[in-house]
């Protein structure tokens, strides 16, 4: 053994904002399977759900998703992850908007 | 040209202590070299035989063009041209631009993280094999006259027994099934060696982007791969024994496998484009002599897309009648995924705002890459409009934008690869004069073939014919594209010719010749045959240029980790996968015959089963188990430690969650996740557009399914325990419940008629995966069992415990979502 | 191939000029979509310019301007206009008058009201002019596509699935349509004729599709007929007045009248219509119908011509 100071075993804050680079996109996945699997509910053959069900699906599952997904948005500093955390946040935040597009712009399966 | 004697490096044992590190690291002569697993071996393999790939499928494009030069032309018949077409495709995208991308990954990265080797080479010298052999079988298909005939996608139903006999398609499915287990290996090879062996101090922020690019690649392919797989097994298996997946009479339908191709197939694009963008970013800041702009961004522009492109599959299926709205969501999908190749494409350019670049002939390419690809990402947002797809979908206007991403976003920056690392690989420089014809015949002869294809499908050539008629306005059109693509193969020869000559006429490579600023050209490139002989501290992201000292002494005294442990073994550095602290050392294996013949093993079976020929094919099956054992025999060496002069005491293979067996066996998960997941979705899918057949098939036995579930928990928790009480018997107890487990799930399907119903036959594929797993789960155990009633393990060694606990945890948990999958229909009647 | 291909004389097969709602209004997206991509790229190559010119760091906000900013304004009023273009043209009119198109490896069968009167025909498609119409698309094999680009986009037919299309032809001539899916050894054989008639002319054929095929008036002319009632053709073929029912083939009633032989590919006269049937394999591989090789000279002949006259 030499003298030298321990070697960081637990999670070191080497890499401040990495929890927040892997988050939103993750939020964005599960927002993206909500949509898809309102719409496929509610438009395929099976019609599980009704139309207006999967609507209701994604207006609430959107406003949960983009803030889950935007937590730390304004959170400052300029370490390299700290800025991939702010961007993949941005990105992200637009991805699950366009998510939204069909049931904001059309008003039913077909 | 540069008289390179002069400065030509010494090369050979200067100091005592380097012979015996040279000894361990020598590649073995003559023809034992095949059993060499070292990463620079194995990647050069990967790499020499992508290239032939690409050669080969190279010239099956131009008999294509060839075909298309004159409208009505007879060059070659229907047969011919399809067969043609669809190799060039298959070939193209699973045994060239996947392959020869990993191969690079595989000899670069440890070189360029610090690593002695990669961390699992043998894993990595087996994936090599599966893949040349898989890609053999797809060739052999020529040879025996029964070339897959039916495009890369083998869209179903043409693809199946009844629309294609003979076994053409069984060619393809079995061979690129064999070269994807290459393609998932090497995946989680990548991973771990990425996260698992850095240099110290190389935390993730320091790692070299194109680290980055590769580690964001390596998990998509494990995501991306596994639909494929099932969605091949599943056409296979139809093929073979006629379950219905895919027959809408019998509640299968066609979609499904284009769902799961595509599921698999637009990631595929992107995994193909990382990385050669991953090379742009290493390369581009080496002529421009400055570090990446906006590291920070491309980053995060990475990890976006490696997930945003998988939400976006279905825009290959817009004609196929899919609800309006579902069309909206993946059409809005499809056009947001350019918001970070954006921001890539200015961080690119940025970067080279920064100094006025050196305008070498790997900077040429990505000049040209960026020329290219800009327009086929532009015409990638026009086919995500639904409308104008409707017009696009399936003609001219579709290859040529494919090309555009793939040429320009693929192949132009992996021959200015090809120029910028040669000299890394062979020690001397490729030329200058010859790499710029190189250039700019491929650049003008891409767009002449290409950008008239455009206009030629909107003006309603579809794709995939070998015959058109004259006078509807394509003649002209086509007869310009194919001179272009003569001239871009003028391109291409010109640059293999260099590739082969400049090993006789190039000049010698000086130490760094790029002025790099990335850990691989810290030795000068005359391959020694060995890394590192000591790990350098990093403190920078071009630690070549913000530690001169690197640069300024010999590379063999290189002050570092390792350096002073000369007992013959090979071994690297392990690290914190966060920070890239030294954590412990990582033993390598030396040269072994066992990954090719365990990869010959599992050759044999694939091709028996495609001679149907199913005793051999299980004998070929058993042989491989054997091999996988003895490739994990070896004495476990957790609990020794080395004492290094820098980094204090370290230990080997350390038994903890961050080591690199345990992250390798989360990548592994990974792919078994999503293959579950794959069957999954299959499941739902097929329960949800064809409700009439839910229940026809009868109703699986819900006891055993219990039973089923109760084992597998009880697995897991005896698993969980066997990490603190590492005991013959707790394996013994695992292997059991793991194999009652299976055997309930069999059981519990049993009832129903797999080949009554697609839904049906899905289940039994379901129970199948599962019992696949829990198989693993048992011959493992009992290989542990093994293994401590044999002595090879002494106390304390508890990796495999250590590993096993998330492997059942994860079984477990696929059991319980099919247990809820078999009960839900009965139990929906209750309610 | 055998045969001249004569498609110079028919109409066209491009999607550049728009004789239908849904292939105008692509065009006028995919016009726009064209001048903004231009316009981006050039933009694009002019900022890679500037870089190359300059010496120092740039600022980080052409990150945020060029690749997050710009691209999202366009792109959401791309997504915006071509929902809505979508919306527009994708709309399935419940109330036109349907045609079932059913593709074969490798031909088209049609049938106009399929519901009601069920008038049948094949590889020509007969559309009024300015007046949707519903195309109730489906296979009886593998996937076709249904694509005439310029009266509509593309349009799958999937084995299990009916799928339809509204479109509305707005010019009245001959257009080309193609399989756009990959279906097999003779996909590209499979094309099609568009026909667009005036509503008089419209209802005037399918009034003609109503009554029996024209009568074998000349002795050789009944040859061919007999020929074709006894060779076996009966198996696979109908023809209105003569021999009904068999579904495996086109039907062949006013095949004379048709401009084009072998879905699309060749022009109808009796040189080409005997050397189809003499040798059916060497013009389109793998269809699913027997080269006739057997017959005599004048038996062909005959044949021939007969059908040649069903007008
Ligand atoms: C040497 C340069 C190349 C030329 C001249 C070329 C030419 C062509 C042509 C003309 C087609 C259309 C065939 C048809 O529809 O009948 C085609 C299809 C295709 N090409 Fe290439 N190509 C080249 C390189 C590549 C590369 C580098 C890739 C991928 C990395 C690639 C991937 C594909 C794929 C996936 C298809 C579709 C095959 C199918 O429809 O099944 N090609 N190529
Ligand atoms: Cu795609
Ligand atoms: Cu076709």
């Amino acid at each position: 053994m030499t003298d030298r100071p321990p070697r960081p075993q637990t999670r070191p804050h080497i890499a401040p904002g990495l929890r927040d680079v892997a988050r939103p996109v993750v939020i964005w996945t599960l927002h993206f399977i909500l949509v898809y699997a309102a719409l496929s509910a509610a438009c395929a053959e099976r019609a599980v759900a009704s139309y207006p069900a999967a609507v209701i699906a994604v207006s609430i599952g959107t406003p949960v998703a983009l803030v889950l997904a935007g937590w730390g948005l304004l959170r400052r500093g300029d370490q390299p992850m700290r800025i991939a955390a702010r961007v993949t946040i941005i990105i992200s935040l637009l991805a699950i908007l366009f998510n939204t597009a069909p049931v904001l712009l059309l008003d039913g399966c077909r | 040209m540069i008289d390179a004697t002069a400065d030509r490096p010494r090369q050979g044992p200067v100091l005592e202590e380097l012979r015996t590190y040279e000894e361990a690291w020598a590649t073995p002569p003559g023809w034992r070299r095949l059993s060499s697993v070292s990463h620079r071996v194995v990647g050069q393999r990967f790499i020499v035989t992508g290239l032939v790939f690409f050669l080969i499928a190279g010239f099956l494009a131009l008999l294509v063009r060839t075909q298309l030069i004159v409208p009505e032309n007879t060059f070659l018949d229907a047969e011919t041209y399809n067969q043609v077409f669809t190799m060039h495709g298959t070939l193209m995208m699973f045994l060239f631009a996947i392959p020869i991308l990993e191969g690079f990954g595989v000899y670069l990265l440890p070189l360029m993280l610090g690593a002695r080797d990669l961390v699992f080479p043998r894993l990595g010298a087996f994936g090599y094999w599966c893949y040349l052999f898989g890609g053999l079988i797809v060739l052999a298909s020529f040879v025996f006259d029964a070339a897959p005939d039916g495009g890369w996608f083998m869209y179903t139903p043409l693809s199946t027994k009844e629309f294609t006999p003979g076994l053409s398609a069984d060619f393809w499915l079995i061979g690129i099934t064999f070269a994807e287990i290459a393609s998932v290996t090497a995946a989680v090879e990548l991973i771990a060696a990425i996260l698992c062996t850095r240099a110290p101090g190389m935390s993730l922020t320091k790692m070299p982007i194109f680290a980055w690019y590769m580690l964001v690649t390596a998990f998509m392919i494990t995501v991306g791969f596994p639909p494929l797989i099932v969605g091949s097994i599943l056409l296979e298996v139809e093929r073979l024994i006629g379950l219905p997946f895919f027959d809408p009479a019998l509640g299968g339908d066609p979609l499904l496998w284009q769902h799961l191709f595509w599921l698999f197939g637009h990631p595929e694009v992107y995994i193909i484009f990382l990385p050669a963008a991953g090379m742009v970013a290493t390369m581009l800041p080496t002529f421009v002599g400055k570090p990446l702009f906006g590291y920070g961004y491309a980053v995060a522009a990475v990890v976006t897309m490696g997930f945003i492109s998988f939400g976006l599959w279905a825009h290959h299926m817009f004609a196929t009648g899919l609800p309006t709205i579902t069309l909206t969501l993946f059409s809005a999908a499809s056009t947001i995924v350019t918001i970070p190749t954006g921001v890539q494409i200015f961080c690119f350019i940025l970067t080279l705002a920064q100094k006025r670049p050196r305008l070498t002939v790997p900077m040429h390419f990505i000049l040209g890459f960026l020329f290219i690809f800009v327009i086929g990402g532009l015409t990638g947002v026009m086919l995500a409009a639904v409308p104008f797809n409707w017009q696009a979908h399936d003609s001219y206007f579709v290859v040529a934008h494919l090309h555009y991403v793939l040429i320009g976003g693929m192949v132009f920056p992996l021959i200015g690869a090809f120029y910028y690392w040669t000299p890394h690989f062979t020690g001397r420089m490729m030329s200058e004069r010859l790499g710029k014809w190189a250039f700019w015949l491929m650049f003008s002869g891409f767009h002449i073939t290409f950008f008239l294809m455009h206009i030629t499908g909107l003006r309603g050539m579809p794709r995939r014919i070998s015959t058109y008629p004259a006078g509807i306005g394509w003649d002209r059109l086509n007869l310009l594209s194919t001179i272009g693509s003569y001239i871009l193969a003028a391109g291409v020869v010109v640059f293999v010719w260099d590739f082969i000559a400049h090993r006789w006429r190039g000049p010698l490579a000086p130490r760094n010749p790029w002025k790099a600023g990335t850990l691989e050209w810290l030795y000068p490139p005359i391959a020694p045959g060995h890394n590192f002989h000591a790990i350098p501290r990093v403190h920078s992201r071009e630690p070549l240029w913000d530690q001169p000292d690197l640069l300024e002494n010999e590379a063999h005294e290189t002050r570092g980790l390792l350096r002073d442990a000369p007992h013959g073994r090979r071994e690297t550095v392990g690290c914190h996968p966060l920070s890239g602290e030294p954590l412990q050392i990582v033993r390598l294996p030396h040269p072994t015959w066992i990954p090719l013949l365990t990869a010959f093993a599992v050759a044999v079976s694939f091709s028996a089963v495609l001679a149907s020929l199913y005793d051999i094919a299980a004998a070929g099956a058993v042989a491989a188990l054997f091999g996988f054992a003895a490739w994990a025999w070896e004495p476990s060496e957790t609990g020794q430690t080395i004492t290094t002069n820098d980094e204090g005491t370290l230990p080997v293979d350390v038994a903890s969650r961050l080591g690199h067996t345990h992250i390798a066996i989360i990548g592994t998960l990974m792919i078994m996740v999503a293959l579950f997941a794959s069957v999954l979705f299959a499941v739902m899918f097929l329960w949800n557009v064809q409700p009439e057949f839910t229940r026809l098939a009868g109703d699986p036995d819900l006891f055993w399914t219990s039973i089923a579930v109760a084992c597998g928990l009880g697995m897991s928790l005896v698993a969980w325990l066997a990490r603190s009480a590492p005991m013959a018997v707790l394996d013994l107890a695992v292997a059991l419940l793991a194999g009652v487990a299976g055997w309930a799930l069999y059981q519990a399907v049993l009832p129903t008629d797999p080949m009554a119903t697609a839904l049906a036959a899905t289940l039994w594929v379901m129970a199948g995966f599962i019992g696949t797993q829990q198989f693993v789960l048992l011959y493992w155990s009992l290989f542990l069992a093994l293994r401590k009633v044999s002595g090879q393990v002494a106390a304390g060694q508890i990796v495999p415990e250590i590993n096993r606990v998330p492997y059942a945890l994860v079984t477990a948990g696929m059991l319980i979502a099919a247990a809820v999958v078999l009960a839900a229909p009965q139990l929906e009647v209750l309610k | 191939m055998n045969g001249p291909s004569t498609l110079d004389t028919y109409g066209s097969q491009t999607s550049f000029s728009s004789a239908g709602t849904g292939a105008d209004a692509t065009l006028v997206l995919t016009t726009a979509m064209s001048v903004a991509a231009a316009v981006i790229f050039l933009l694009v190559m002019g900022a890679v310019w500037l870089a190359w010119r300059r010496d120092r760091p740039g600022s980080v906000w052409w990150i945020w301007g060029g690749g997050v900013i710009l691209p999202v304004i366009a792109l959401g009023t791309l997504v915006v206009a071509s929902t809505f273009t979508l919306a527009a043209i994708g709309r399935v009119d419940d109330g036109a008058p349907v045609i079932e198109v059913t593709g074969h490896q490798y031909w088209w069968d049609i049938v106009h009201d399929p519901e009601g009167r069920a008038l049948r025909d094949a590889n020509e498609i007969v559309l009024p002019l300015n007046i949707p119409v519903t195309l109730s698309l489906k296979t009886e094999d593998v996937i076709h596509s249904f694509w005439v680009p310029s009266i509509a986009g593309k349009m799958d037919m999937v084995p299990g699935r009916i799928n339809r299309m509204t479109v509305t032809a707005t010019e009245a001539g001959r257009f080309r349509g193609q399989c756009a899916e990959f279906c097999g050894l003779s996909h590209p054989l499979m094309a099609f004729e568009v026909v667009v008639l005036p509503q008089a002319e419209y209802d005037a054929y399918l009034e003609d599709l109503r009554s029996e095929a024209r009568d074998a008036d000349t002795a050789q002319l009944a040859r061919g007929r007999d020929v074709f009632l006894n060779e076996g053709c009966i198996a696979c073929h109908a023809i209105r007045g003569v021999a009904e029912g068999a579904r495996l083939g086109p039907d062949l009633s006013r095949i004379g009248a048709r401009a084009t032989l072998g879905a699309g590919m060749w022009r109808m006269n009796v040189g080409n219509l005997a050397g189809w049937i003499a040798d059916v394999q060497d013009m389109k591989p793998g269809a699913q119908m027997p080269s006739y090789n057997h017959l005599s000279g004048p038996d062909l002949r005959a044949v021939a011509h007969y059908l040649a006259s069903l007008k």
